[in-house]
């Protein structure tokens, strides 16, 4: 193993997929509990929040508005902790590459409509450096969080991760193989 | 897709890393449905509920009389007088209709995010987005159930003024929370402004 090769390890892989899983685990953290920007309901703040995007028809897509509702958070949270763990990063990586895709077309479109109000519902009440209105802002922080994902999706987890060579619970195929 | 590599050499990605994404959201998918089960009261949008749900049209109110008359652009370059009778949405109130209101006493609740509330609001406005309804419901409580309620966010397609509607009517009743007149402003609160009528700032 090269000093290069730790190098980038320790000073980009682990630090770009503990960013990138942390706020994952942060955004559904905020999706499932947090009560000050859901109240007591999360799930339905989080519901109504997608209805706001306007994206959905709320009568016609019901289901699925409510679907994604319960199921986004979970998928968030689910690929935030192997990221940060460091096991199954690439997969990891790959769904918040997608949903990150997702989720900034979705802001891009708001920006887009003048006519449409929507509140981010990103990560609850925490929407730093962004407001809660969607603007250019959701969607630069979104870009820079896909570059991020990419990254790791062609380096992988990097040497200080569970699933690093010598750590005993190295994935089976394909997560170190560069 | 690369074919299976023979022990002792580098394995191809790709495949596994799909099946194992896939896994992930398919574990994640189990989990949201098992979550979803333990709600004990299906998730309802303002509108799009059962009849029963939706507070009933005032009597003597009117609403646009087609919906398709609502113009945003044309919205924008109004003010003064000319706002009060634009028309709004099916099933909002206009702004003369609100101002009407407004001088009777109606409880006027702003649904828009607190920021935006401090900057400025409607005079004597409660600042109440959905998430606090439920949350703030003795607060909401020493309201006379028979006061008229007004509900604006910025106005047009803004879903806030709805979500914090179907909170009050459908969860609120559970809580005590029985107003019997609820209302949504079709224009926002910068068409109110613009339209010369009270405002204060601050967030009481």
């Amino acid at each position: 193993m090269s000093a290069a090769r730790w190098g980038e390890s320790i000073l980009i892989q682990t630090p770009v997929r503990l960013v990138v899983g942390g706020l994952f685990c942060l955004a559904a953290y905020m999706k499932l509990f947090d009560r000050v920007w859901a109240g007591n309901d999360p799930t339905l703040t989080f519901a109504e929040a997608i209805k706001g995007y306007h994206i959905l028809d709320p009568v016609m897509h019901h289901h699925a508005i409510v679907t994604a509702a319960y199921v986004i958070p979970w998928v968030e949270l689910l690929a935030g902790l192997l990221l940060v763990i460091g096991i199954w990063a690439r997969p990891a990586a790959l769904v918040s590459l997608v949903l990150l895709a997702g989720f900034t077309a979705a802001n891009a479109s708001v920006v887009l409509r003048p006519d449409v109000s929507a509140s981010c519902a990103c990560f609850g009440s925490i929407e730093w450096p962004c407001g809660n209105s969607i603007t250019w802002c959701q969607v630069g922080r979104n870009a820079v969080l896909m570059l991020m994902s990419a990254y790791i999706l062609w380096r992988g987890a990097g040497l200080v991760a569970l699933e690093a060579p010598g750590s005993g619970t190295r994935a089976a195929a394909g997560d170190l193989d560069d | 897709m690369r074919r299976p590599t023979a022990p002792g050499t580098r394995p191809g990605f790709c495949m596994p890393t799909i099946v194992r994404a896939l896994a992930l959201v398919g574990v994640a998918g189990l989990i949201g449905v098992g979550h979803s089960l333990t709600r004990e009261r299906p998730i309802a949008f303002a509108g799009t509920s059962a009849p029963d749900t939706q507070p009933e049209p005032r009597e003597g109110f009117r609403t646009s009389p087609d919906p398709e008359t609502y113009n945003a652009s044309r919205v924008d370059t109004l003010s003064g007088d000319d706002l009060l009778d634009e028309p709004v949405l099916e099933g909002m109130i206009t702004l003369r209709e609100a101002r009407e209101l407004f001088e009777q006493g109606a409880l006027f609740l702003d649904s828009r995010h607190l920021e935006n509330f401090e900057l400025g609001h409607i005079e004597g406005a409660v600042w109440m987005p959905a998430s606090e309804v439920l949350v703030r419901a003795e607060e909401l409580m020493a309201f006379d159930p028979a006061t008229p309620v007004v509900i604006y966010c910025t106005g047009g397609t803004c879903d806030a003024s709805h979500n914090t509607a179907s909170r009050l009517t459908t969860y609120g009743p559970d809580l005590g929370l029985d107003f019997a007149d609820v209302r949504i402003l079709g224009l926002g609160y910068e068409e109110w402004e613009r339209a010369g009528l009270p405002t204060a700032e601050g967030d009481q």
